[in-house]
């Protein structure tokens, strides 16, 4: 079982989530006898698994990690191809808490496993979006440490996959031998 | 014939954002060995203040029903927290309207005591069937007991839940033989891809006794 229970009795799963609630923002500190933090009064049937687990999840490329604003000290993955930013929960990066964000697509973060890099694109939405102080029309490469504005927040690009790491690199090796 | 009644209960529970700019809605769980704490509240507005509202609600009910023991009874301990969320919302909300309906319930030794006050809604499903526990004349305070059985299976539900979905789709979903929470988040997934226009915020929380 991996589902997570906050201080308020609020169930979540800490794959989609990590350990901060998203619907009270608490966080759930984790000990080292519950790596997961299982409802103490043992309430999960083993014989009906929560079907979470068997999700298939993309792995990460980068992190946007917020540095200013309603959400500062958290991070959002970036998965490989397209991830739509906004506030809503349809969006691949949901970000909560600045309501000067656009719902959907204020910004899209793209990875193309290819070229290996890291794009942004401005969204459809009202709202701009600006990298290291220069608002952004058009697609545009970013780089380790680039600060990310949207809103009235903050972020920065933090990238695990390019030049020096790349996942499908891993999947060849593991072919060869 | 015994019941071997089990002495825990599974939760589960989602929350809808549908198409408003936030979640004015919230919920809390708590429980210890044989006794359950559920509360769902609606901000009844679009504001901040609708949020303001909710938490308040949640968090008054949450205090009270830690410090049961002061009360006679459970009808005592619902009708003395909504008179207390009634104050603290009126004292800290100033300008703007603000409310929140509430459900509120605790099971305890197999026995649920519920309280509803405004839009939302309680049903069962037993043995296959849905029974809406709440009046659905929607009085303004109603107050109730249910003695559950196992296999029971109870949603607490805002009015973003109830009028995105149906009785129908109640059945269907706490039918299954699913995780609660596998269960909570299918309705309100569902509710979502319908992309109804007037679709509000939706809070689900199902319990499995």
């Amino acid at each position: 079982m991996s589902l997570m229970r906050c201080p308020e009795g609020h169930l979540f799963s800490p794959r989609r989530y990590g350990n901060i609630c998203p619907y009270c923002n608490k966080t759930v500190v984790l000990t080292k006898q519950k790596s997961i933090a299982d409802d103490p009064e043992g309430n999960y049937d083993n014989k009906v698994p929560y079907l979470g687990d068997l999700e298939v999840m993309d792995p990460v490329t980068g992190w946007l990690v917020c540095i200013e604003g309603a959400s500062k000290g958290r991070d959002y993955k970036i998965m490989t191809e397209k991830n739509f930013l906004g506030r809503s929960e349809t969006m691949d990066i949901q970000i909560l808490g600045d309501n000067h964000i656009a719902k959907k697509n204020h910004a899209v973060f793209v990875y193309d496993p290819k070229k290996r890099k890291t794009l942004i694109l401005p969204g459809d939405s009202q709202g701009l979006v600006y990298v290291n102080e220069e608002a952004v029309y058009t697609p545009q490469e970013l780089s380790a440490y680039d600060v990310i504005e949207m809103g009235k927040s903050k972020f920065l690009f933090i990238p695990l996959c390019g030049e020096n790491f790349e996942w499908s690199e891993l999947d060849d090796e593991k072919g060869k031998e | 014939m015994m019941f071997c009644f089990s002495q825990y209960y599974k939760i589960g529970n989602a929350q809808l954002l549908g198409n408003c700019e936030q979640q004015n809605d919230y919920f809390a769980t708590e429980q210890s060995q044989n006794n359950l704490f559920v509360v769902v509240a609606d901000g009844l507005t679009d504001l901040p203040a609708g949020r303001f509202a909710s938490v308040i609600a949640v968090e008054t009910l949450k205090y009270n029903y830690q410090h049961i023991e002061k009360y006679r009874n459970s009808l005592d301990y619902f009708k003395h927290s909504f008179g207390d969320i009634d104050y603290s919302i009126h004292k800290n909300v100033t300008g703007n309207k603000a409310g929140a309906a509430v459900i509120c319930g605790i099971i305890k030794n197999k026995k649920l005591m519920w309280a509803n006050v405004g839009s939302c809604s309680l049903y069962l499903c037993r043995k296959g069937k849905i029974i809406p526990i709440h009046d659905e004349v929607k009085k303004r305070i109603e107050y109730g007991t249910l003695e559950c059985k196992k296999r029971d299976v109870l949603l607490f539900c805002t009015e973003g839940i109830e009028k995105g979905s149906s009785e129908l789709e109640f059945k269907e979903i706490l039918s299954m033989k699913k995780h609660p929470y596998d269960k909570a988040v299918l309705l309100t997934e569902r509710i979502k891809n319908r992309g109804y226009n007037y679709q509000k915020n939706g809070t689900a929380v199902i319990i499995e006794v």
